[in-house]
């Protein structure tokens, strides 16, 4: 995704930090690059959280709804180390609950190219500055 | 897996009810389930007092189904997440 978003900030293409703050919740980057992107380490940048996409690879682009509870187990199985640790995970439990009530999260169905910036409600910043043939 | 064993939820493993739907975890696996409304109920009951066969009356109490597939659904139930490591027998750790 993030090689199919060259003009885009990147908050990290690894682990990112959310947190509640206001009424919503924010996403921060961390300094936990993969070695493909490390040339965007630096990004250091953090915005309003506006969806959560589990990723999945196929021929089509779509959104897939999902009931509560498996946007919480997503959540919870995307935060490593933390959701190991038995005495840890009531409290991530809730956070990941309290998170999947706030903010929409669901599957993203996408192909390597840039159409899933369409499904997900946002122009593509490559589109804006070069039309698509 | 018989009808008189008495299911419990496996140490370490927790679990939460959200809208109907049950979330369990069970850390030393790294394992996330999602358990469908009856999963859940299920998982609610089996709370080391109650039998497999008392787990199927509550559901035939619950829902729209008869007592030999209740208890044939409670024992496939069980029996697969005593597998997963997810449920354990009270009196057999």
């Amino acid at each position: 995704m993030a090689a199919l978003a060259p003009h885009a900030t990147v908050l990290n293409d690894d682990l990112v930090l959310l947190r509640p703050e206001g009424a919503g919740w924010t996403a921060y980057g961390t300094p936990f690059w993969n070695a493909e992107t490390l040339a965007r380490d630096g990004q250091n940048a953090h915005g309003p959280l506006a969806g959560v996409y589990k990723l999945v690879q196929d021929r089509q682009v779509y959104l897939e709804p999902l009931s509560p509870a498996a946007a919480a187990a997503e959540l919870v199985a995307n935060c490593p180390v933390v959701n190991g640790i038995p005495e840890l995970l009531p409290g991530l439990l809730a956070s990941c609950r309290a998170l999947a009530g706030a903010i929409p999260v669901q599957r993203l169905h996408f192909r390597k190219d840039p159409d899933f910036w369409g499904v997900i409600g946002c122009n593509s910043p490559m589109s804006q500055s070069t039309p698509r043939a | 897996m018989q009808l008189t064993d008495v299911p419990i939820h496996a140490p370490g493993v927790i679990g939460r009810i959200i809208d109907g739907e049950a979330v369990v975890v069970h850390p030393q696996q790294g394992k996330v389930q999602v358990l469908n409304p009856v999963g859940a109920r299920l998982w609610e009951l089996a709370d080391g007092r109650r039998t497999v066969a008392e787990l199927a009356q509550a559901i035939v109490a619950e829902y729209a189904v008869d007592l030999p597939r209740a208890q044939a659904d409670a024992l496939a139930f069980c029996e697969d997440l005593v597998k997963r490591e997810v449920l354990t027998l009270a009196g057999k750790t």
